[in-house]
């Protein structure tokens, strides 16, 4: 490898895992906001995302619809399934926790073999709302990748908004920091974790809208997003945003260097060692706000 | 417990091993292999799994090693050898993933243990060298369709003797306690450590035997069985057939294997059938096949107190 190569490279990874780790960041936080709050494991979170990029698909693709309202219907749509779900199979078990995980694994199977059904194994592509591409450094990068970068910072600094400033969030975090004592002081706490999880799934469906124009769609998409959110959590701890902002970028970066200097094919498997060495070295995260008992 | 299990248990082994007089189509045979591999992948799923009530949601490391093991060394060695790599493989893989799991517990425990297989599947596909990648590596069964029946069926019943009598013994009695609380477990004097480690490593071994047969009754190998799919349906017939019960998650394997095949036109039905099965029983009937009477009578129970008048 000559120098400009090697350079090149760098240049790739530096550039690639910033924008993945923007993606990272919203995908861990919808994440947190169900294992935070409303305390469970939602293994339906990655089907979530596979949802909503293959509602993109149809609506951009199939009926010709313009790109932003296909978003925004897309992540409407897939909120009201998560709620969906959450009232028909969470609620009922709420209080076991393995059946839950159990459940909500059930439902994701069942849903990529649906999306097999309806739209075959063969990968989608969403058509790009930016054409074009500039260079920055030797490396190309393309307008719809500026662009996911972009809307991925203004959702994080709009959910830390919602989180910080409005009494919505100060209900969410009264909640999650102890729903007994949020429940006496007259929090609604069922319709709190009905909003949470509608939040969430809405995270889950941006994600997924933001990367669908640059990525395959395929029925077994949804996985990776799950065991790089469950990941992130664990890395960076509950209820830390620059925690959550830190594991993320340390995934993805993480993720780039394997895909580019080892082999894309082992991309994930990255992130599988991640979560297996902190589970067992820092159980309690990188910054000591872990959520392992 | 009760010896009549073990009578009801070679009562239907020997059911088992008569239906080959009947059942002369090749096809059919070859189902009920599957389902006699799939029972011993399924109830040595359960040691763990139903006993120690850590959900075990990466199987497939364990009899996938053991159907690789056989892809390797099947041409250079004789059978009765690879039986043995197969089952120490699997030993070493129980070894490998039980240790970081020992401190870990219930979803976090889960998710470890799912990300196992994948991480194989990942370098199963990379060094194509060693392994094949997708195409996997062609193996050659010593054995004919019969007698690789008869021999899965053999497998299936040294399993379940071998897991019953454990589970049924001082061990057993650990195993649960330490489901039910292991700090009180570990309090009481219990080595917790240790006793995991026994269930990974006895469920693994003998899984990594099925794992043997199984590449030998497909006469392949490759990466689809790290697939999460794979690790899936195990569990899904543990809990479809009851867990904590041995025979119950075998019991899961004849009833989801023959259900699938029976309805089967494409994979993806197989796949809908499976969970879809598994949701409504963790919904309605949490204790699976085995607990089926006592669900429903409680779900009778229930809706007759609903609709009485208060």
């Amino acid at each position: 490898m000559t120098t400009s190569q090697s350079g090149r490279v760098i240049v790739d990874i530096v550039i690639f895992g910033t924008i993945w780790g923007a993606i990272y960041t919203i995908l861990a936080l919808g994440f947190t906001l169900i294992f935070g709050v409303v305390r469970i494991l939602n293994l339906a979170y990655g089907a979530m995302f596979m949802f909503a990029s293959y509602l993109i698909y149809s609506l951009v693709a199939g009926l010709g619809l313009p790109a932003v309202p296909s978003w925004l219907l897309a992540v409407g749509a897939t909120a009201l399934v998560g709620v969906a779900l959450y009232v028909a199979f969470i609620y009922p078990l709420r209080d076991t926790l393995g059946r839950v995980l159990i459940v909500t694994a059930g439902i994701a199977i069942f849903l990529q073999e649906v999306a097999v059904l309806l739209y075959s194994t063969e990968p989608r592509f969403v058509p790009t709302v930016l054409p074009g591409g500039l260079s920055i450094l030797g490396a190309r990068v393309t307008h719809q990748q500026l662009l996911t970068l972009a809307v991925a910072v203004v959702l994080v600094v709009m959910l830390h908004a919602l989180l910080t400033r409005t009494r919505f969030g100060r209900e969410l975090r009264a909640v999650a920091q102890d729903t007994e004592m949020a429940a006496l002081m007259g929090i609604p706490v069922e319709r709190t974790y009905m909003t949470a999880m509608a939040l969430s799934t809405a995270l889950a469906a941006a994600a997924g809208a933001l990367v669908a124009p640059f990525l395959t769609v395929s029925p077994e998409m949804g996985w990776s997003p799950l065991l790089v959110a469950f990941t992130i959590v664990v890395l960076g701890g509950l209820g830390s945003l620059w925690g959550t902002i830190a594991a993320a970028f340390i995934v993805a970066y993480a993720e780039m260097l394997t895909a580019f200097l080892i082999s894309p094919q082992l991309r994930d498997a990255a992130t599988f060692v991640i979560m297996v060495l902190t589970l067992v070295f820092r159980p309690h995260g990188l910054f000591g706000k872990g959520i392992v008992e | 417990m009760l010896p009549s299990r073990y009578v009801v248990l070679a009562a239907g082994i020997a059911g088992l091993a008569l239906l080959p007089l009947w059942v002369t189509n090749p096809y059919y045979l070859s189902v009920l292999t599957l389902a006699a591999l799939y029972a011993i992948f399924s109830s040595t799923w359960d040691i763990l799994s139903g006993y120690i009530g850590q959900l075990n949601f990466g199987h497939a490391v364990f009899f996938g090693s053991g159907a690789y093991a056989t892809g390797f060394l099947g041409p250079h060695l004789p059978p009765v050898l690879v039986f043995a790599a197969g089952a120490i493989a699997a030993a070493v893989f129980a070894v490998l993933v039980g240790l970081p799991c020992l401190k870990l517990r219930g979803p976090y425990l889960s998710l470890t243990t799912l990300v196992f297989p994948l991480i194989l599947e990942r370098l199963a596909f990379t060094f194509r060298g060693v392994t094949g990648g997708e195409y996997g590596i062609t193996v050659a069964s010593p054995l004919s369709p019969i007698g690789l029946y008869y021999a899965s069926l053999a497998l299936l019943a040294l399993t379940l003797a071998v897991l019953l009598r454990v589970a049924n013994s001082r061990i057993g009695r650990t195993f649960k306690a330490i489901g039910d609380d292991d700090q009180a477990a570990l309090a009481a004097g219990v080595n917790t450590t240790r006793f995991k480690l026994g269930a990974f490593v006895l469920g693994a071994a003998l899984a990594g035997l099925g794992g043997v047969l199984y590449a030998y009754h497909l006469r392949h190998v490759g990466p689809e069985i790290f697939g999460l799919f794979t690790s899936f349906s195990i569990v899904i017939m543990g809990i479809v057939g009851g867990m904590g019960t041995i025979i119950g998650p075998a019991l899961g394997a004849y009833f989801l294997t023959l259900l699938g095949e029976s309805l089967r036109e494409v994979e993806t039905f197989r796949i809908l059938i499976y969970s879809s099965v598994m949701i409504i029983c963790v919904m309605l009937f949490p204790h699976g096949l085995l607990g089926l009477g006592a669900s429903l009578h409680h779900l009778v129970l229930g809706l007759r107190l609903a609709r009485e008048p208060r």
